[in-house]
């Protein structure tokens, strides 16, 4: 796979070639934005890692700043950026990053082939596409963009810690990394009168991974998503993910150089849209499974991997979840301008085959199932400025003494 | 043989009509005009980003044809007390479409109290409202080939959008009389049968500032006008 790798930057390298020739017409860039600022208080318990609020206490903050950059350097040939605040990290304004930045190729050679070239949204699920506050008809994010799980990128399976909550031993992935923002080169296109569309891509790394803009891994990862649209009122897709989730260069020394890219994390979905006259009914369903190394305990130490072993890739398991979201809006014809929307989130966890007392393995399940319930409503005052407000609560099996719940107003503007 | 006398009268009511009508042509004037835009104008705004779209993963292509030049897209209208108001001739059939994901025409004018029959002819969905204080419309979605007629009571520009397809945008400027005209490719306009009188002459544009002039028109006389946008 490593030759797919350098084949690949062959290919970015003749594309770069070729946006070059093109670039010498002068470029107008054109520049747009949106911005969100979020009122919000919780329960006790709430925390940014299980439910995205900073604490329990009231916080007011921009939840996002984005700037998208355009610019149409010849008939078929444009350049989009994204420059914004990573909001699911830190609520702070004081890093921004290019969260996107690639070149478009569309209606190659008068084709349905399209290419995407460089820092892209994935191509997974419907969600990533529609997170702005204005395609979100809620505040909150679905939890697969938003709930960390026990894997980390330097471990692998990361046992203990409070549900959610970052481990001493490192950082949790969510299933899909904040924003979905991966790097690569991206396909896409619609046939058979837009009844039938694809959109696939070679990326880095898949969803979960937290380094996509270049990583030290060997192999490359694919994305994608095959949509169809039998009937206008209908579309739905199948979306798949597939590649090494775990950072060459921060795994830890239990874990041989050579091993790293034996970890793959594979996710599948399935996503369905109704919509007729006011209304819009969204499924998705995800299903995730994490490879994972498994570690022996040298000593009687619980304290993971300060005392272990890496056991043989025969030991390696599997840690299974899977997701359902399922949210709608409900326009008003009466008063132009509101809705009433809302979401059920549940995210399972499987169970493992392996119950080895001298590993460090999850307990069965290797998580507690979470669930979230949310209901919305949200007016646009102009096309421009929209206000929302959202109550939500959730619930972690096997700690039901916490309080989670959220009560969020926000104010997103279009500019 | 009574039939003689009536026709007769039947041609002498109608010459007189028509002699009413002539000397009411005669004491009506005519503008001509052009209208010019000065330094470049900035390209229509595209939304948010638009790799950010709201469904099925191919309907970010942007569609980039140009709905006409610039100055076809203005529009030149007067102001003025002695015109003659919105009344049903002057409420013409108006359509707004919606092909190739392009709102059909981009730019119009109509007189207040017309209806806008809004067809879709795409095989896709659109979902076309507004929220100008003009008019806040919501038509919901609407398959190929259905039709929703919405009326325009209230003066003012209204915007219109679909929620789907997030390029989409139409002007719609609502007037309190019949005198607008849409400039030629070249900007040349002329507006026929204005009443005697002083009125301020206006030229919008959607990404432009309004201009506007006062113009006196003569009986049967011919005023001109050169209006800049900038």
């Amino acid at each position: 796979m490593s030759n797919t790798k350098h084949c690949a930057l062959v290919a970015l390298i003749v594309v770069g070639i070729a946006s070059g020739f093109f670039s010498s017409v002068r470029a107008q860039m054109q520049w747009s934005g949106i911005y969100s600022f979020e009122a919000t208080v919780g329960g006790s318990d709430s925390k940014s890692s299980l439910n995205a609020l900073p604490n329990g206490d009231p916080q007011l903050a921009v939840h996002q700043f984005q700037l998208f950059l355009e610019s149409d350097i010849a008939e078929h040939i444009a350049v989009h950026a994204k420059i914004g605040n990573n909001a699911a990290e830190s609520f702070d304004l004081k890093t921004l990053e290019f969260q996107l930045a690639y070149v478009d190729f569309s209606n190659i050679a008068g084709s349905a082939l399209n290419l995407s070239i460089g820092k892209i949204l994935t191509p997974f699920g419907t969600f990533a596409r529609r997170q702005l506050p204005h395609d979100n008809p809620l505040i909150s994010e679905p939890l697969y963009l938003t709930y960390p799980v026990s894997v980390s990128p330097s471990y692998g399976y990361l046992p203990g810690s409070t549900p959610g909550s970052a481990s001493s031993y490192g950082s949790k992935l969510m299933t899909m990394w904040t924003g979905g923002y991966t790097a690569g080169i991206e396909a896409y296109g619609s046939l058979l009168r837009e009844a039938l569309s694809y959109d696939i891509a070679l990326t880095n790394a898949p969803i979960s991974s937290t380094v996509v803009d270049w990583n030290s891994n060997k192999e490359l990862a694919v994305q994608g998503r095959i949509g169809i649209k039998p009937i206008v009122w209908f579309d739905g897709g199948f979306s798949f993910s597939y590649g090494s989730y775990m950072d060459a260069a921060s795994a830890t020394a239990y874990i041989p150089a050579n091993r790293i890219d034996d970890y793959k994390q594979t996710t599948l979905g399935a996503d369905a849209r109704i919509g007729y006259l006011y209304y819009e009914l969204n499924a998705e369903y995800v299903y995730n499974t994490f490879d994972v190394p498994s570690y022996q305990l040298v000593s009687n130490a619980y304290s993971p991997y300060s005392a272990t072993t890496i056991l043989p890739p025969s030991e390696d398991r599997t840690l299974p979840s899977g997701e359902l979201i399922v949210d709608g809006k409900a326009e008003t014809p009466f008063l132009t301008g509101f809705y009433l929307a809302g979401r059920v989130d549940i995210l399972h966890f499987g169970r493992g085959s392996y119950k080895h007392p001298s590993l460090l393995y999850p307990s069965f399940p290797w998580e507690n199932n979470v669930e979230r319930y949310a209901g919305a409503a949200g007016y646009s005052v102009t096309t421009d400025v929209r206000v929302k407000a959202e109550y939500n609560w959730m619930t972690i099996a096997g700690n039901s003494n916490l309080h989670l719940q959220v009560f969020a107003l926000q104010l997103s503007v279009t500019f | 043989m009574r039939i003689a006398p009536i026709r007769a009268a039947i041609l002498a009511l109608l010459s007189f009509t028509a002699l009413l009508q002539a000397q009411e042509k005669a004491s009506l004037g005519t503008i001509i005009g052009t209208v010019k835009i000065l330094g470049n104008i900035a390209p229509a705004r595209r939304d948010r980003g638009a790799f950010y779209r709201s469904g099925a993963s191919v309907e970010h292509i942007v569609h980039r044809e140009s709905p006409g030049s610039e100055l076809e897209m203005a529009i030149v209208y007067l102001q003025g007390d002695n015109l003659i108001r919105a009344n049903e001739e002057s409420r013409k059939k108006a359509t707004l479409d919606q092909k190739n994901a392009t709102f059909l025409p981009h730019v119009q004018a109509i007189v207040k109290g017309t209806t806008i029959l809004i067809t879709n002819h795409d095989d896709t969905y659109h979902s076309v409202f507004s929220l100008s204080p003009a008019k806040r419309f919501n038509i919901g979605r609407r398959p190929a080939g259905e039709t929703v007629p919405v009326t325009f009571e209230k003066c003012g520009v209204v915007q219109v959008f679909c929620d789907i397809h997030s390029h989409m945008t139409a002007y719609i400027l609502v007037l309190d009389n019949p005198y607008f005209t849409s400039p030629a490719r070249d900007g040349s306009f002329i507006l026929r049968d204005v009443p005697p009188g002083t009125y301020t002459i206006k030229a919008w544009h959607e990404r432009l500032s309004e201009s506007s002039q006062k113009i006196e028109v003569q009986p049967g006389s011919t005023a001109s006008v050169s209006l800049v946008l900038e």
